[in-house]
């Protein structure tokens, strides 16, 4: 209870500091801050009560998140551009916004050709590329793939699409091993594609998410294919895809940044761990899990953890009915399967302190930092695009 | 026993970045930025290549002369998400942006292409062509659009005309689709005679063509040193005269005294930006909660003084402290470079010592480079250099 209070304070005092003084007090930042604060003391307290049962809070931070980025982005661009189309001012003055889908796509032409291949702004500007590769960094030091299920502002639409049906009406958990292949074959191509053209593929051709920020304007063929591809793509793998499958397809068989993640996971400080002791084999996480990380050759081989693209979304703890489920340090996983032999603390004080260096504690706590610093400034602004909108219409 | 050791060590740093580590990375995100950015760069297809040559017009004290810097670059070949995949960039800046000087012609001769013309476009000029130079082929600005011509004056083509930077720059992009504009592939040296309603710019002498190179230029290191220990230079010197000039400062005792000014009569600007100035003062001095709440502050009052000293007498004291609170600021946060050199360069002008335009003008130049417009952070600086010859 005290670490819970602990974390929800000090969750408190950082959203108070980023939303609230960084957002000049605006009314705004404010409504937005008590809604953070709000939604992290709710879902650590309800994951005191049962464990895995706050994921429905990160399912509407995320939502909120990328609908707030939305809006805020895209009446951004109608103030400079008058439209979501690129300029060729923008594009020749290097303007473009950096986003992490296009990081694992600059990487290896950067080895190469020591620059990078996106027309944006390098540093002390907003999305600039030197600012996305630190916070690339950073998440994948600390959270790893986990970026994609808590802070992601794109995978927020498919979190929101894939809750709207209460049935599933398309079962993947078959699939599951070729749609890894699919996603990691498809990464494969995009980095030689971006390797052999110097220019960012996906980006150009691929990226669904066009639809909810900018694309290039559509005055050629070339263009006009682009757009029908990110229009198809929009609405197949992040619409009706993820309200049919429930699962978050496009992060699980073509976004380039997942397979990345994935992959550079392995330097993170956490992972989930199943507890193949308690495991009863009823596959109800491997059912839950939106990125089809968990097949059933995961629990019937007694691994021990999800697949390699495990987005640490926690929504396979709250469907294990045994609890055996959980977030682990990367650095603990090898030995001590079991908790047999840790020492229980003597007092209160450790017992707090054991608490609150709890893996699921401590993940939770980072991952919200980072969708909470890095939503503040669009969520509050989006939300007085709003209510200036509504005041306008009355 | 030792595994257990190391497995605490890493549990303590674990619940370190987790809890703290997050929140101070984004404290410290705009010096990671920087650091990072210095060793990145944007990928010449998309910037218009490599710099072969830039041109800066000397700029004289009376700030009569608008035309600023023009910039050639080596051609850029399989360039992406572009109109033209190959093109030959050519820019020029501005620091308004008149109107009269954008009616310009530019004449370039090709080392590789022999034979050319000395006559004009039909245009009113006020020089001739240097003999050895022909022109081979010409560029014609004019409403806003760019047209190609060769040496017999046959048109050939637009080029991509941009104007950006609120029309403070023109970016011309020569299409290389023309077989003899295509030579600029293989040309070793260029000649360019660029001429705004009839005059020569960017020469001393009529005539005379600026002869670029078809290289990558040579940045040179140490220039850039130069200028910055000429900045940390008039620094020093302004610091040395105002520690001569004032006595030790206690803050909260300014904060009172100014304050208490201030309820006297809520329109004394000098007091208002006094007051504003020590708020920031005490904010460098806070935790990072209050320095931000405390300048966010300052500027209330800076500005509001600003505003009502405009044109008055003690106006020069209030710019100072407006503009040395934002030069000092962290321009990721605040964003307060670019009003900051523009308090400078106001300040230049309504002083008339030598010394104190020159240190103004140093920090107009440091902040405009802090906000990415460095074509002014260059005028600004010979500006400062100037002033002290």
């Amino acid at each position: 209870m005290v670490s819970s209070l602990i974390l929800c304070a000090l969750m408190s005092c950082l959203t108070f500091f980023f939303c609230v003084v960084m957002g000049n007090f605006a009314p705004t930042s404010i409504i937005y801050a008590v809604f953070l604060i709000f939604i992290f003391t709710r879902m650590t307290f309800a994951e005191r009560k049962r464990i895995g049962s706050g994921v429905i809070y990160r399912r509407i931070f995320q939502t909120v998140f990328a609908v707030g980025f939305c809006i805020a982005f895209i009446s951004d661009l109608y103030a400079e551009r008058g439209s979501m189309a690129i300029t060729s001012e923008a594009m020749n003055n290097s303007e473009l916004p950096f986003c992490h889908i296009a990081i694992p796509q600059v990487l290896l032409p950067f080895l190469i050709t020591k620059s990078i291949i996106f027309p944006a702004r390098i540093s002390g500007a907003y999305a600039a590329a030197a600012s996305m590769i630190c916070i690339w960094l950073a998440v994948t030091l600390t959270v790893g793939r986990g970026w994609c299920s808590w802070i992601c502002f794109y995978g927020g639409w498919e979190e929101g699409f894939s809750h709207v049906a209460k049935k599933r009406r398309l079962n993947l958990l078959p699939k599951n091993k070729e749609m890894r292949e699919i996603h990691f074959g498809f990464f494969l191509f995009i980095i030689l594609a971006s390797i052999c053209q110097l220019s960012c593929i996906y980006c150009e051709w691929f990226c669904p998410f066009k639809l909810t920020t900018e694309y290039f304007p559509m005055n050629s063929i070339p263009t006009l294919l682009a757009g029908v591809m990110f229009i198809g793509l929009f609405l197949g793998l992040v619409v009706v895809l993820p309200i049919l499958t429930k699962r978050r397809t496009q992060c699980s068989t073509l976004c380039p940044f997942g397979a990345f993640a994935s992959l550079t996971d392995r330097i993170s400080l956490f992972r989930m761990k199943i507890d193949t002791d308690k495991c009863k084999g009823c596959l109800k996480c491997a059912s839950a899990c939106p990125f089809g990380a968990i097949d059933i050759t995961t629990i019937q081989e007694k691994k021990g953890h999800p697949e390699l693209n495990c987005a640490k979304c926690g929504e396979c703890m709250n469907a294990c009915p045994e609890k055996a489920i959980s977030y682990e340090f990367r650095f603990n996983m090898k030995k001590e399967k079991c908790g047999c032999g840790r020492k229980e603390p003597k007092t209160a004080f450790g017992r707090v302190l054991r608490e609150i260096s709890e893996p699921a504690q401590l993940f939770r706590f980072a991952a919200f930092t980072f969708g909470m610093i890095m939503s503040s400034g669009f969520v509050d602004r989006s939300m007085k695009i709003v209510f200036d909108a509504i005041k306008g219409a009355f | 026993m030792k595994s257990k050791m190391i497995k605490k060590i890493l549990t303590v740093n674990a619940v370190f970045a987790c809890l703290f580590g997050v929140s101070l990375f984004f404290f410290f995100d705009t010096q990671l930025d920087d650091l990072l950015g210095k060793h990145l760069r944007v990928h010449p297809s998309f910037t218009g290549g490599e710099v072969a040559e830039d041109f800066v017009e000397t700029i004289d004290d009376t700030d009569s002369l608008d035309f600023v810097r023009y910039t050639v670059f080596l051609p850029v070949i399989n360039a992406k998400w572009v109109d033209n995949s190959e093109y030959w960039q050519l820019v020029f800046d501005y620091k308004n942006g008149s109107e009269s000087l954008k009616n310009l012609v530019l004449y370039i001769d090709f080392d590789n292409i022999a034979g050319g013309s000395l006559s004009f476009l039909p245009d009113d000029a006020h020089v001739s062509f240097d003999e050895n130079h022909p022109w081979d082929y010409a560029v014609k600005v004019s409403d806003n659009e760019a047209k190609i011509y060769d040496s017999a004056k046959n048109f050939i083509c637009n080029a991509q005309f941009l104007s950006l930077e609120k029309g403070t720059q023109f970016k011309i992009r020569l299409p290389l689709k023309d077989e003899g504009l295509q030579r600029i592939l293989g040309a070793k040296k260029t000649w360019h005679y660029v001429l705004a309603d009839g005059n020569l710019q960017f020469a001393g002498e009529n005539s005379k063509p600026l002869g670029v190179e078809m290289k990558i230029q040579n940045k040179n290191a140490a220039s850039e040193k130069e200028d910055e220990a000429f900045i940390s230079q008039m620094k020093k010197m302004y610091e040395e005269a105002m520690e001569s000039d004032s006595g030790a400062d206690d803050i909260e005792e300014n904060l009172t005294f100014y304050k208490q000014k201030i309820d006297e009569n809520p329109e004394d600007f000098v007091s208002l930006a006094n007051y504003g100035s020590n708020l920031a003062k005490k904010g460098g001095e806070s935790s990072v909660i209050q320095a931000v709440m405390l300048v966010n502050e300052s500027y209330t009052y800076l500005n509001k003084a600003a505003q009502l000293s405009r044109g008055k007498d003690g106006e020069v004291e209030v710019l100072l402290n407006r503009a040395s609170v934002s030069a000092s600021v962290p321009e990721g946060v605040f964003g307060k470079s670019e009003v900051g050199a523009k308090d400078f360069v106001r300040l230049a002008s309504l002083s008339d010592d030598a010394e104190f335009k020159s240190y103004c003008w140093a920090m107009a130049s440091e902040c405009y480079k802090k906000c990415g417009k460095t074509t002014f952070a260059a005028i600004a600086l010979q500006k400062a250099k100037n002033l002290l010859k």
